[in-house]
């Protein structure tokens, strides 16, 4: 008999369910009246993975950046020459894929025929099909995708400012890689990293909707065997707390000017309740910072100097973690400047109470309201998954948080060495 | 969904369900597209949002927000066909889920109105400063739809299609249109809608009925319209010249973009058959465009179609190589011409039919598509919900497709090709 925990949060009239199958994978079903249902079946494996080796292995093995992404889209490729989406197409479940810098996820979601579904993405993600042909014919197709990456100015400001927090660490890379970078992968590449990483051990699958534990295990025992023990040493590199560069530019065709200021953070709490409360920690602070209730945001606003574009985000991931503040204003130098020397000013004096209890109510809302979409639960609980703590502790955890720890991380968080800016300017 | 009059001027949509964390509650002045007029209510809709009587600055009026739960409250104007929308919207938080007894629907219903009827004015006209900032921001969002390629092809795409037609994407209007605008001219405008536009509102949550209609009618206690608007949407069905245009920008990708005329509208009654048919030509990732022009050629990331269902139009896009621009566009339209032709299968028939369904029934989970999906279908005068769309698909044929196929004109082919620049590092 399987061990199936029950997680249950009254205030939020909501349960789910957890259990690790026989076959090794974690498993966890939400069930939820909406119309649509969603599943998610991820493996622990993103663009960072790109030096590991098995345990009894003796050397490293390095791959090319944009391994992880150009696999996700092999994957829908089978050794029949039916394509995963045709198959999908009997059941009329609309399946997609991504990869991240620490997963990679394949997912769909469907209105009906839910478990045959199912049933199809376990199968495709569980048998890897490539050949020099199709490899080949994928790098077109993804050339295309880098090259759209690369006319985005939001996402070229992201990696440069990454590439000036870090010197070492792999998010300093885009995760699809580079045309270069993917005309190196080999069909024996992907198999590599597929056998590695690919192991229900190292995997999750998150359904949410209309589901119930009893069929979804029972589409598990017809489709999954017991996988062997996971075992890989993957090589992160170490990183300073300081950025790497202060400072970085590029031109590209915008209208005006685009930044990215990034804070970089290389505390990151092991222990999962304590970085879940981080996590929350810093959002109710940038909230308190540069919501647009403040009096910084409106002055920039009056002046002209920001735009509603402004935006401010805090990312913490396993290892890494920073501050991201992206916008446009005519001279991100001055901004920059002004943003530090407020940042001083509010160090300097304490949280306000109105402001914190107002902050808090924003991310509290948030939260709840990421209970009305199959889609957004289900990728919740695959970040939670990983860390093996229950999603509803978070009401508790973003409860327990008071002003001091918000005035604590003020003060922590914001050292001059760990700022850096990104800069696109319009071509002349 | 329930539709009733609070008076004869103001329908209300009710979607009574009980499945949600927050409502969702929109109130729409329904007014004519026209290229001047529109960027107008485009700037006064931002204007609005900057302060009220009670609220006189972004900082009480987000203050306000943030207590009752971070309510996020818009405004924003869009497009149905000729058709402008101009929404006021709600999305909060469900009292149920407050931490201390705070009435959240109640108090964002009253933030939003005094943002729709009572904007802070000085003179007799819209705040200056207010006035000033957002039409410098409203300038500075039209400059800056350079930055996104794939967008601003569609955007230039529709600048050459419509080009004698009121119909647009955007309704920010153009450089020299907006500089010319005067305060007195954009109050007077905000007036004349409050005076003349019908309001269409939507619900989406739980609630007690009569207590929402009692809570909207002291909402829009000052709404007294002496006039009235007439909107219509202009249905081109033939093509006489194909247009085919060539831009540049700086970048590495090329986007093409290709306009057609579909014959086919909401009003027509029959839409769901142009809806299946863009579903089986490049609707999904198991459509036609996606597994020809994408999975069998490797030339582009993405391909698909994108109908519109009251200006009866449907675009084709997809980022490529320079260098492959004919290839592509033949591609495209061979696939059309093959569904024109009959040439798919019953297989790919019932999957795009399957696939259109699932994406059918998912707008019951969105309170966003609700209001989308009923919105173009009051403006078309029908009142189909997406569950009697379904089983409208479910009888379509093989040969309907083909016939709704051969209503479909080209009528414009844009590329937008990327170069490379000196500058550029």
């Amino acid at each position: 008999m399987m061990d199936i925990k029950v997680y249950e949060s009254e205030k939020l009239c909501e349960k789910y369910f957890g259990f690790t199958h026989s076959s090794g994978l974690k498993v966890y079903v939400f069930p939820k009246n909406l119309r649509t249902s969603y599943a998610l079946f991820a493996t622990k494996y993103g663009s960072l993975e790109n030096c590991f080796k098995l345990a009894s292995d003796n050397e490293f093995v390095t791959v090319p950046a944009g391994i992880a992404h150009f696999l996700e889209h092999k994957m829908f490729e089978n050794e029949d020459g039916k394509d995963t989406f045709e198959l999908f197409g009997k059941t009329g479940a609309s399946a997609n894929a991504y990869t991240s810098f620490d997963k990679t996820a394949y997912l769909f979601s469907s209105t009906d025929n839910f478990y045959e579904s199912l049933e199809i993405l376990l199968d495709f993600v569980t048998h890897p099909y490539f050949t020099p042909e199709t490899v080949a014919k994928e790098q077109g197709i993804i050339a295309q995708e880098i090259q759209m990456y690369e006319d985005n100015p939001n996402t070229r400001v992201y990696y440069e400012l990454m590439r000036a927090l870090y010197k070492n660490n792999d998010v300093r890379t885009e995760i699809a890689g580079s045309v270069e970078s993917i005309a190196d992968i080999t069909a024996d590449l992907l198999y590599k990293c597929y056998n590695t990483f690919y192991n229900l051990n190292n995997m999750v699958l998150c359904v949410c909707g209309d589901v119930d534990v009893d069929s979804v295990a029972c589409v598990l025992d017809k489709t999954l065997k017991k996988a062997p023990a996971f075992n890989v040493v993957r090589s992160y590199k170490e990183e300073d707390a300081a950025v790497f560069k202060k400072r970085t530019q590029t031109e590209m065709q915008v209208a005006r000017p685009q930044f990215a200021i990034g804070v970089k953070d290389i505390d990151i709490p092991s222990d999962p309740r304590v970085f879940a409360k981080k996590d929350f920690g810093m959002r109710i602070l940038n909230e308190i910072l540069f919501s647009s209730s403040t009096d910084f945001f409106s002055d920039m606003y009056e002046k002209g100097i920001l735009n509603s574009q402004f935006s401010c985000e805090y990312d913490l991931a396993s290892s890494f973690a920073y501050c991201y503040y992206s916008g446009e204003t005519d001279n991100p130098d001055e901004f920059y400047e002004i943003l530090k020397n407020y940042i001083k000013e509010c160090q300097s004096k304490p949280v306000d109470k109105d402001a914190f209890m107002r902050a808090k109510r924003t991310v509290y809302a948030d939260f709840v309201r990421l209970f009305d979409s199959t889609d957004e639960i289900a990728n919740e609980l695959v970040a939670y998954a990983l860390s093996d703590i229950d999603l509803f502790d978070n009401v508790e955890i973003l409860d327990s948080i008071d002003c001091e720890y918000i005035d604590e991380l003020l003060q922590k968080q914001f050292k001059d060495e760990y700022f850096a800016l990104s800069v696109i300017s319009p071509i002349k | 969904m329930k539709r009733v009059f609070l008076t004869d001027r103001i329908a209300v949509n009710i979607i009574d369900v009980d499945k949600f964390k927050s409502n969702y509650l929109s109130v729409s002045f329904v007014v004519p597209f026209d290229k001047r007029s529109s960027a107008m209510n485009e700037l006064i809709m931002k204007i609005l949002k900057r302060g009220t009587k009670s609220y006189s600055n972004m900082i009480e009026l987000s203050k306000r927000l943030e207590y009752l739960y971070s309510a996020d409250i818009y405004t924003k104007a869009t497009s149905f066909g000729e058709t402008q929308l101009l929404s006021f919207s709600i999305d909060a938080l469900d009292n149920r889920y407050a931490l201390d007894n705070t009435d959240i629907l109640g108090g964002a219903m009253e933030v939003l109105g005094e943002i729709i009827f009572s904007p802070l004015t000085e003179n007799g006209i819209f705040f200056e400063s207010y006035f000033e900032s957002e039409k410098r921001n409203q300038l500075d969002d039209i400059a800056a739809e350079i930055n996104n390629k794939a967008k601003y092809a569609l955007g230039r795409a529709c600048e050459h299609m419509f080009a004698n037609e009121s119909y647009r994407l955007s309704s920010l209007g153009d450089i020299e249109t907006v500089s010319s605008f005067t305060n007195e001219e954009i109050f007077a405008q905000y007036k004349s809608i409050l005076n003349s536009a019908n309001i269409e509102i939507m619900f989406v949550g739980h609630i007690d009925e009569e207590l929402l209609k009692s809570a909207l009618m002291k909402m829009l206690s000052s709404y007294a319209p002496c006039k009235s608007l007439i909107t219509h949407t202009n249905v081109v069905r033939t093509v006489e010249n194909v247009k085919e245009v060539h831009e540049t920008c700086i970048g590495k990708q090329g986007n093409l973009v290709m306009g057609f005329r579909t014959g086919t509208v909401l009003a027509d009654g029959d839409y769901p058959k142009m809806a299946l048919l863009s579903e089986l030509y490049g609707g999904s990732a198991n459509s036609m465009l996606f597994m020809n022009v994408r999975e069998k050629m490797s030339l582009c990331y993405y391909c698909s179609s994108i109908p519109e269902a009251i200006k009866g139009i449907m675009f084709v896009r997809a980022g490529i190589e320079n260098k492959n621009f004919e290839t592509a566009r033949d591609a495209i339209l061979a696939q059309l011409d093959a569904v024109k032709k009959g040439n798919f299968s019953d297989d790919d028939l019932s999957a795009a039919k399957l696939s259109l369904i699932n994406a059918y029934h998912e707008i019951s989970d969105n309170p966003q598509s609700l209001r989308n999906w009923y919105t173009g279908r009051i403006l078309s005068g029908i009142t189909q919900s997406p569950e009697e769309a379904i089983e409208e698909v479910l009888k379509i044929t093989k040969n309907e497709i083909v016939e709704t196929a051969n209503k479909i004109e080209l009528d414009t082919v844009y590329f937008l090709e990327g170069v490379q620049s000196g500058g550029e590092q």
